[in-house]
């Protein structure tokens, strides 16, 4: 029987998952809204990639995004680990020779600069989510114009107002003072794709030397005006594949198969009601936050406790 | 009579000469418990925001003590020299501790080249404030400064031994001893290293009479820097990665940071600001994707 791996990317924004096979091609793929429930969100997503291949074999499953320790315990993953690794691996199974990725996603945006194959540094966005996808769609909603066309409409533009790139709160007061004085609509969003851009810049990528070839990836590389503005900035084409928005977890999957833990997966998880419970344990100083995770009422794991008294048994 | 001793700033330095000054002059004393989240949490009240994460802390320590002793000990410590000085902040904490604590009792030493304050003079005159003959104070400083050296050597070979002898990846914690020491901010990061089967050297273990910070710069202030700077030349090319732990928001390592990542080339650094928000999914997965740099995962 052929072997199958499953990979999950679960971010603040949106859930992705992707089944391959033993030579890593993607055989299922879906995207979709996280909706702040990230337990519903996978099991839809394993809904859909079943209706797409039926009940194959999957043998090794692994988790990474924000929500990666909740889901990977509900789905009794292989492995759980980092979203910057498993970018990287996910990227260099497609672009071999990749020396910079420039990640942008829903709250968080990172850079991961690449030498022979290996990570040797990266950055995230500390406390400030200035510029990330979750500020790209308020303001689209603001202007309101569809955050998918957002791209095409910044293609139009010929003249782009210079918005402030220091902080999206300001870039916000910018745009508004920029439309008040009469700019039009387009100009005004290839100057906030520039601003993104820029902030990205300045911030995350402050001090790193971007070499080429660099992929874009996230959700906000679908937005082509971002792009634009990254190859005008930087001086360099700018790769986006086709799946960028999948590479997370096409690298999860590759790490799950790489780590030849077997663990078989059973698509009938979709079927079973899982409930988690959060509360601070007050047994000591430390006050943890700890997570219950249930399945069908009985207590599969818990997690958050630093000692063995958060722990709770039944 | 009980002394009661911080368990932040200069304890995480000081602890051990502290300790056994009074244990031989046969004070009592209690310390405070590792940081908490209470203590965390009464140290912001009582600090304006602006102040640096180690000093709220250190204020949420006085508050533990406050009522729980007949002294707390606030040192103060300016510098030994006009080129070994403590942060201004640090500085002037004795003043914010006597300022924010109205009424509050504190046995205190001051080291201040300005002053010439020697820092035996000083523990005599401690030992003198707490009802002992100066010969007996200076008495038990001497033994007590000894068995500090001592100790202090004794780390160091320990963590020399780690150095030469582990077949772990190595991970070099560079910052100042009180953010290394920290319940909760340089201990998360350790437990998390070590749990990912790292080990973990620290910056503040080291001791050195040569001082090599030169080679990095050679118009800094701050003897904590110095320090960092002293065991990044000892340690930088014996070890796997660099982790650069930095506590929001200080000043001086906003500057020492930047100079180290620009000046070491070809080394695995990352840098890590903890604050007193206290969500650590960001802080793990930052310290997990270090691991796999280190670890050179690759297809």
């Amino acid at each position: 029987m052929n072997k199958y791996y499953m990979g999950i990317d679960i971010g603040s924004i949106s859930t992705k998952g992707v089944i391959i096979d033993c030579d890593g091609n993607i055989i299922a793929k879906d995207y979709l809204w996280t909706e702040g429930n990230p337990i519903n969100a996978v099991k839809k997503l394993v809904q859909s990639l079943y209706s797409s291949v039926g009940n194959i074999n999957v043998v090794s499953v692994g988790t990474t995004g924000s929500a990666r320790y909740l889901i990977g315990k509900i789905l009794n993953a292989s492995v759980i680990k980092n979203e910057i690794t498993a970018h990287a691996i996910g990227t260099m199974s497609r672009v071999k020779d990749v020396k910079t990725i420039i990640e942008i996603g829903g709250q968080d945006s990172k850079i991961i600069l690449i030498d022979n194959g290996v990570v040797v540094d990266y950055a995230m966005n500390t406390i400030c989510a200035a510029g990330t996808g979750a500020f790209l769609s308020s303001q689209a909603k603001r202007l309101g114009v569809n955050i998918e066309e957002f791209g095409s409409i910044a293609k139009k533009s010929t003249n782009s107002p210079k918005l402030s790139a220091r902080c999206s709160v300001f870039a916000e007061s910018d745009l508004v003072h920029k439309l008040q004085m009469g700019y039009k609509k387009e100009d005004v969003i290839k100057g906030l794709c520039d601003s993104v851009v820029l902030n990205y810049l300045n911030n995350v990528g402050k001090g790193k030397k971007i070499k080429a070839p660099i992929v874009f990836q996230g959700g906000v590389s679908k937005n082509i005006g971002v792009k634009e503005s990254f190859e005008k900035e930087l001086n360099s084409e700018v790769i986006v594949l086709e799946d960028s928005h999948l590479m997370g977890a096409l690298g999860i999957a590759l790490i799950a198969k790489m780590s030849k833990i077997e663990k078989k997966f059973d698509f009938n998880i979709k079927d079973f009601n899982f409930i988690t419970k959060g509360h601070e344990c007050s047994k000591c100083a430390n006050n943890c936050e700890v997570v219950q995770i249930f399945k069908d009422r009985e207590l599969i794991d818990t997690y958050g406790n630093k000692c063995e008294r958060g722990k709770i048994v039944s | 009579m009980i002394v009661g001793i911080p368990r932040a700033l200069y304890y995480h330095s000081y602890s051990y000469l502290w300790k056994t000054f009074f244990d031989n002059l046969k004070v009592e004393y209690i310390i405070s418990p590792k940081t908490n989240k209470d203590i965390l949490k009464k140290g912001k009240i009582l600090s304006t925001d602006e102040t640096c994460l180690p000093a709220k802390i250190y204020l949420g320590h006085i508050d533990y003590l406050k009522d729980k002793c007949d002294y707390v000990l606030v040192p103060r410590y300016l510098g030994v020299d006009k080129i070994n000085l403590s942060c201004i902040k640090f500085n002037s904490m004795y003043d914010i501790v006597k300022n924010t604590f109205k009424n509050i009792k504190t046995i205190d030493y001051n080291i201040d080249y300005i002053k010439g304050c020697k820092i035996k003079n000083e523990f005599i005159k401690m030992g003198k404030k707490l009802g002992f003959k100066s010969n007996v104070a200076s008495e038990a400083f001497d033994k007590s400064y000894k068995e500090f050296n001592n100790y202090r050597m004794h780390e160091f070979e320990l963590q020399e031994s780690k150095v030469v002898n582990s077949e772990l990846k190595k991970v070099l914690i560079l910052s100042h001893s009180y953010n290394i020491e920290d319940e909760m901010i340089g201990k998360k990061i350790s437990n998390i290293l070590i749990s990912n089967d790292i080990e973990v050297i620290l910056s503040s273990k080291f001791i050195s009479n040569e001082d090599k910070s030169t080679n990095i710069s050679k118009t800094l202030y701050w003897d904590s820097s110095r320090q960092i700077l002293n065991s990044l030349e000892y340690y930088k090319n014996r070890v796997d990665g660099i982790i650069l732990l930095t506590s929001f928001p200080c000043g001086n390592d906003c500057l020492v940071n930047e100079l180290i990542i620009r000046k070491l080339k070809n080394y695995k650094i990352v840098n890590i600001v903890i604050d007193e928000v206290n969500a650590s999914a960001g802080l793990v997965t930052r310290l997990e994707s270090f691991i796999d740099i280190i670890n050179g995962i690759t297809i």
